[in-house]
């Protein structure tokens, strides 16, 4: 498992790149949109530094108004060196099923599909494009709406924000094109 | 009926010493206008932070609770789940706001600097 937890010194850098990583993410959002198009993903919803992450997510919603089944992709970016960053893509898809007030059952799988050096955050263009369109395809692939997904890893979460590790799996369904 | 009260979780050096400089919680990251997220979940523990969260970082500081009715409006978007990502399982409840919240305090003109209390 790729550890992309930030160190203190990584959260300065990325602090002294807010600026200049953006051109990265969005090289990830052209990338992001046309993989929507091309696969006629629902109710997309695309953001970026979430909580201060450099990071841009896209997520949709597999059944139409199901909003208790999602899929996403991200693209987050760690500063190596000066000028020079790493990007991390991946996918996550889950379900979310509500017992009662106050309880959540998160069923959820995550799929890391790769990373790749930029150097020059500024000057990140056609190659660079060429390499995030690719590992955004193989993070989609991973949960691709035409396949089924197995959610391997589940949880309890408490309003209060206790948890409570369960060992269920469960599946998404593959989307029927015509549904 | 009792309202919600909201935390922000966060570790940038610039973010603290902003909010120690002009009791004011806003995000140090000036893209997308200074889109700022918190939470209703009160943490003791910021690794479960991080886990629900989804944060890369493992979060230094906790501000809050700050009541509903002195939050600015949530004018990105209101409550919603957390996502899953990194390989955590995110859950918490998130809001997003572009406004800074100001926190309680007394300022000293004369001495041009925030009174103990």
């Amino acid at each position: 498992m790729i550890d992309l937890s930030a160190t203190a010194r990584d959260l300065v850098q990325t602090e002294e790149h807010f600026e200049t990583i953006d051109p990265i993410l969005d090289l990830s959002e052209r990338s992001m949109l046309a993989i929507g198009a091309e696969h006629h993903l629902r109710d997309i919803n695309i953001e970026r530094w979430r909580w201060d992450q450099p990071e841009i997510l896209m997520s949709w919603l597999p059944f139409r108004r199901e909003t208790h089944i999602g899929k996403n992709i991200r693209v987050l970016v760690k500063v190596e060196q000066a000028n020079a960053f790493r990007v991390y893509f991946e996918s996550n898809a889950w379900y979310d099923e509500r017992r009662g007030p106050g309880m959540l059952i998160r069923y959820w799988a995550h799929f890391p599909a790769g990373d790749i050096p930029v150097d020059g955050a500024q000057e990140a263009a056609q190659d660079e494009q060429r390499w995030i369109n690719k590992y955004i395809q193989d993070a989609y692939g991973h949960v691709a709406d035409a396949k089924e997904v197995t959610l391997d890893q589940s949880i309890i979460i408490w309003s209060d924000g206790s948890t409570e590790s369960i060992g269920a799996v469960m599946s998404i369904p593959p989307v029927d094109p015509e549904q | 009926m009792a309202q919600d009260v909201y935390y922000r979780y966060f570790a940038h050096p610039s973010e603290i010493a902003q909010l120690r400089r002009e009791r004011m919680v806003l995000t140090s990251n000036p893209n997308r206008g200074f889109k700022t997220w918190y939470t209703t979940t009160r943490f003791d523990d910021p690794a479960l932070a991080q886990q629900l969260l989804t944060l890369s970082y493992v979060p230094e500081y906790r501000v809050g609770p700050i009541r509903a009715d002195e939050m600015p409006d949530f004018d990105v978007h209101g409550q919603r789940i957390v996502q899953p990502l990194g390989n955590m399982p995110g859950g918490a409840i998130e809001v997003c706001t572009t406004q800074p919240a100001y926190l309680f305090g007394c300022y000293n003109f004369p001495n041009n600097d925030w009174e103990p209390l």
